[in-house]
């Protein structure tokens, strides 16, 4: 594996809450491009945390964080812009605005290009509306792209949130349990439309989940988080089951994962 | 022992209470002093009805500006216009009350705006007409100024509340796409809170429509002042259709607005 | 090529018919209403210094005036809350013929809740000066006007509290071969007393602010001061009243407020 390129490094990084509350301690970690890595832990261990750190949602409190081998932990204005229209973000609760149309909400996901008064003005080029229809293509969702979103289920607003996110032509994707408020159907098809991303696009998909087998299934490599620590780190090959007791019981501090 | 004493006073609390809300009725009892009714109450009431029965349905339109019609459709011009301004400046004064995070109850910003809303919702509206008819003589333009004054209080809360409890996903998500705070209010923030905005508009405009109609008793247009004049002059038959339009007027208002704001929500 | 992925819009849609016929209809109506009222906003910022000349003297206080107030504002609370509690004993029976869960006559209940509604849309300073003209100038006049304004309002909130009662203590007890009255007495009052009093209270609140101005129109209170300041332009003294009047709905709000959720 070291004969990849390193996309995102995590050095000792640690973020402490303004309250007190430890987020992350001690994370060494690297990302290699166009790898598909899932995160999982209980919740509270810090998963999201993680994400947010790399697109600078959550500013980390110690240590240092290289996105192409350049540390964004003093990015600002400009270079903060284009890190984040770098990185795509997708949600658990999709965070679209729900009163808009389809496409109106998926061009917004172009922000980062735009001057504030284009964006607001609803002043898109040609060419990014039909980025925006490309997008949607790309996830099955052009026919809706009138409709207003909170006519839709929750799996096709997740769709439209991905293809949101591939309008800002990202190089990594962040997804911050994409399919926890989604049935199983309607999850099989939001995590196919990731796996695509990241084998025809390239793109790097860094996702939380819950769930132990859907990490299996999609991943090439799973890490795990236990209360803001990084307790496992395998590529999908060396995966058992049985590591993740470790992770998903407080009881099991000494099992198998930690070890492993 | 603490605990009996708790008991004790759970079991028997409501002897305490009970007697302090006899006392308040006692008090409040007392102290108005029930001039009894007039000897020509009967009558005057037998009039009112009979000219509720029998209105004057020449006032209705006359051409003159000055009839029912006019005056009803002046006044829902005042309570329009009014709650448009309202609308428009209390948009600040929401932003100023709304509390950005859940867990503080107090936050000097936010309790300081809240305290405004409060002092303007509570300052007497027919008391900023007459300071609004000083200003700018009497007549609709006054009822517009006081409108648009006092209904921010209730606006403003309404607005800030909604602020609140929006839902911040979408401003998070246009953030991480790479917005500032300007992208994040035009792209997520408005589209978001609007029709809500609009709903509690809607809402207001139907309260600021019952007040514009009395409004005009302290001159400050619509429909109020030639109704106290009606009702000075025992004019029984004029206040009777004027009663009718006003009772018209607020039913159909209230219809429509209802009808606009549940498609809104 | 990419527009064959798109479905088609139609006309209205494609060209936001609704959208920029409502702006334009709003817009006309905007404009309507300004030539209606005669908005001048010149005229209004020329005469800004007449409304801050009067502000400024409002801003100096009559303190003496205090004590004349005190009384008053007495009897604008004491109208208030006999008002409200007149308005709620009429109201009880009204809420119960107009609950669909309890009345299954349409027609009664048809006729219940339109008179609810007359009554509603008639502003409260209306009602006073129709029952300072019945009954006389006085705190007589304030209390009806009261007893009928929140009548209507009570009304409403009860009947929309008893219909969204648990249905089947009401089934059980019919079941045991009770009468409505008994139905009402053993099954509905449990339910919906908490909620009444709370209602009652957040209506007295609403009462006490109308009651303020009330007495403009000669239906007692606080109001008739308000009206005899502003009227001999003492408006060293209408401050008062006005402070006065904060202090008082603030108070009361308070109270009110804290009651209610302890009853929740």
């Amino acid at each position: 594996m070291s004969d990849q390129q390193v996309l995102i490094e995590f050095d000792n990084v640690q973020k402490v809450y303004p309250n007190g509350t430890v987020g992350l301690k001690d994370i060494n970690l690297k990302l290699y491009k166009g790898e598909f890595v899932a995160v999982v832990g209980l919740s509270g261990a810090g998963k999201s945390t993680l994400l947010r750190t790399i697109n600078r949602m959550h500013d980390i409190t110690g240590g240092d964080l290289k996105v192409n081998g350049q540390s964004i932990v003093g990015y600002k204005g400009k270079n903060l812009r284009n890190l984040r229209r770098s990185i795509g973000m997708i949600f658990q609760d999709f965070n679209l605005v729900n009163r808009s149309s389809v496409r109106r909400n998926v061009l917004s996901g172009r922000v980062g290009y735009y001057s504030t008064w284009k964006s607001s003005l609803g002043l898109f080029s040609a060419e990014d509306k039909k980025r925006a229809v490309q997008a949607l293509d790309r996830v099955n969702m052009t026919e809706k792209i009138y409709t207003r979103v909170d006519q839709l289920s929750g799996g096709q607003q997740q769709r439209v949130a991905i293809a949101r996110a591939l309008m800002q032509d990202p190089q990594i994707m962040l997804a911050d349990e994409p399919i926890a408020s989604l049935d199983p159907l309607t999850t099989t098809a939001v995590m196919d439309d990731l796996l695509n991303l990241n084998k025809e696009l390239g793109i790097t998909v860094l996702a939380n989940l819950h769930s132990v087998p859907l990490a299996m299934k999609y991943a090439d490599r799973i890490v795990g988080l236990r209360d803001g620590q990084l307790v496992y780190d395998k590529p999908i090959a060396e995966v058992k089951e049985e590591d993740f007791e470790g992770i998903y019981t407080k009881a099991g501090v000494e099992g198998g994962a930690l070890n492993g | 022992m603490t605990n009996k004493v708790k008991n004790n006073w759970a079991r028997h609390s409501w002897i305490f209470w009970g007697i302090l809300v006899l006392l308040f009725y006692l008090w409040s009892i007392m102290g108005l002093n029930f001039s009894g009714l007039q000897e020509s109450a009967g009558e005057v009431s037998k009039s009112i009805v009979e000219g509720l029965f029998h209105p004057d349905w020449g006032y209705f339109y006359d051409g003159s500006g000055e009839d029912l019609f006019s005056l009803i459709i002046q006044t829902l011009a005042i309570a329009f216009l009014g709650t448009f301004v309202s609308a428009i400046l209390s948009v600040p004064f929401a932003f100023w009350a709304a509390r950005a995070a859940k867990e503080n109850k107090f936050h000097l910003r936010s309790t300081s705006g809240k305290f405004v809303l409060v002092l303007i919702r509570t300052f007497p509206e027919l008391v900023l007409a007459i300071m609004f008819i000083k200003a700018v003589g009497p007549g609709s333009f006054a009822g517009v100024l006081a409108v648009s004054i006092h209904s921010i209080g209730m606006l403003g809360k309404l607005f800030a509340e909604a602020i609140e409890n929006m839902d911040r996903g979408s401003e998070e998500a246009i953030q991480s796409a790479g917005g500032n705070k300007a992208d994040m209010w035009i792209l997520a923030t408005m589209p978001t809170i609007m029709p809500e905005f609009l709903s509690f508009t809607l809402y207001r405009f139907e309260i600021a429509v019952r007040s514009a109609s009395i409004l005009g008793m302290v001159g400050a247009g619509g429909i109020g002042t030639p109704l106290l004049f009606a009702i000075q002059t025992r004019n029984w038959p004029r206040v009777g259709i004027i009663l009718l339009g006003i009772i018209v007027m607020v039913t159909v208002i209230d219809y429509i607005s209802g009808t606009i704001r549940k498609k809104l929500v | 090529m990419d527009n064959d992925l798109l479905p088609k819009r139609p006309f209205m849609q494609k060209y936001h018919v609704k959208g920029i016929g409502y702006s334009v209809l709003f817009l006309f109506l905007l404009w309507g209403s300004s030539i209606m009222t005669g908005v001048e906003w010149g005229e209004f910022f020329t005469n800004l210094d007449q409304f801050f000349d009067l502000l400024g003297r409002m801003a100096h206080p009559a303190w003496e005036y205090t004590n004349i107030v005190i009384q008053p504002i007495a009897e604008t609370i004491q109208m208030a809350l006999i008002g409200t509690t007149i308005g709620t004993l009429i109201a009880i029976p009204f809420s119960i013929l107009a609950a669909r869960n309890l009345i299954k006559n349409s027609v009664v209940r048809g006729i219940i809740r339109f008179i609810l509604n007359l009554v509603r849309t008639i502003p409260d300073l209306l009602l006073a000066a129709l029952f300072v003209a019945i009954v006389g100038i006085g705190a007589t006049a304030g209390v009806w006007t009261l007893a009928v304004f929140s009548f209507g309002m009570i009304s409403k909130l009860f009947y929309e509290t008893i219909e969204t009662i648990d249905e089947e203590p009401l089934e059980a007890l019919r079941a045991a071969g009770a009468n409505n009255t008994q139905v009402v007495v053993f099954a509905v009052i449990p339910q919906v007393l908490n909620s009444f009093v709370s209602y009652f209270l957040y209506t007295f609140e609403i009462n006490v602010r109308a009651s303020t101005v009330l007495g403009y129109l000669g239906a007692g209170g606080i109001g008739v001061y308000l009206q005899r300041s502003l009227s001999s332009f003492r408006y060293d003294q209408t401050a008062v009243i006005v402070l006065a009047i904060l202090l008082v709905v603030i108070v009361i709000d308070a109270v009110s407020n804290n009651l209610r959720e302890r009853l929740q």
